[in-house]
């Protein structure tokens, strides 16, 4: 039964994605609000990071980042995640008044959502048991990548 | 859609919680990289508790890494030794213990440690 609810996680999600992706009533859908659009962002990181986030790959990868390169990685993923809703030609993106405004107001706040929700997971899924808080950090850096990625994809396809 | 739409102060909550908690984490990080001293995996193997059943007995290990590196491929023996002699020995092996922080495991002898010296080491590991 708990790996049914875990796995039902990901697939009720995907199942939301493909009735946006597919759905009739597309052409009438009121203009998405700022909670909506973040909403969205939390839920194409569930998608990407509860993939992700059971995998030993964290951990080989959180152990082998030093700080300085996770600092890296943090400004990699606010900047592919910027790119990727406001610098590629996709349907969904949204023609942004001033560059500094459009990162503040969605890309800083879906990167945070991003982060939260990847040390969620990985709480959910044990990687903090007898972990430090240090380490459990850099864990949520490493998964925040993908998921940052599947915020802004979800902003876009949704 | 419009900026109408959005609400204006909804938006610059987030949006000043979301740099400060941006700006906080990326200043952590750079401190981290400054203060780094570098020092490997330091191992220290204890036991937690001893337990009989069907006839084994069943050791419970805890390994803790004080370093600043992930230790992989850690080895633990635990050997039995009485009067200088070693009675018995059994290995097991943790695939990671990350810095700062502590995984357990299971060593089972078939002889009671009850008698006899009981010892548990990491003996070896690699670096990621």
């Amino acid at each position: 039964v708990s790996i049914l609810s875990i796995e039902a996680l990901p697939a009720s999600i995907g199942a939301a994605f493909a009735r946006g992706q597919l759905g009739q009533e597309r052409g009438d859908r009121p203009a998405t609000s700022y909670g909506h659009e973040l909403f969205l962002m939390a839920a194409g990181a569930v998608v990407f990071a509860s993939n992700i986030a059971p995998t030993e790959e964290i951990i080989v990868l959180a152990g082998a980042v030093t700080a300085a390169q996770a600092f890296l990685l943090v400004v990699l993923s606010l900047a592919l995640m910027h790119v990727f809703m406001y610098g590629t030609g996709f349907a969904g993106q949204e023609e942004s008044s001033s560059t500094s405004r459009a990162v503040l107001t969605l890309t800083v706040p879906g990167y945070v959502i991003a982060l939260a929700l990847s040390a969620f997971l990985l709480w959910s899924f044990g990687r903090y048991d007898g972990t430090s808080s240090y380490f459990a950090l850099i864990e949520a850096f490493v998964l925040a990548l993908p998921a940052s990625l599947g915020a802004a994809a979800a902003r876009l396809i949704l | 859609m419009s900026d109408d739409s959005r609400s204006p102060s909804l938006e610059t909550l987030l949006s000043m919680i979301g740099a400060l908690v941006v700006i906080a984490v990326l200043a952590f990080l750079a401190f981290e990289a400054f203060v780094a001293d570098g020092r490997g995996p330091q191992l220290s193997a204890s036991i937690v508790r001893t337990e009989a059943a069907d006839g084994q007995h069943v050791v419970h290990y805890k390994v803790h890494n004080d370093g600043s590196r992930t230790a992989e491929q850690v080895h633990v023996v635990g050997e039995l030794v009485k009067d200088g002699k070693a009675l018995e020995q059994v290995s097991s092996t943790i695939a990671y213990v990350p810095m700062g922080s502590s995984r357990t495991g299971v060593l089972v002898f078939a002889r009671s440690p009850a008698g006899a010296q009981l010892e548990v080491r990491a003996v070896s590991y690699t670096t990621p």
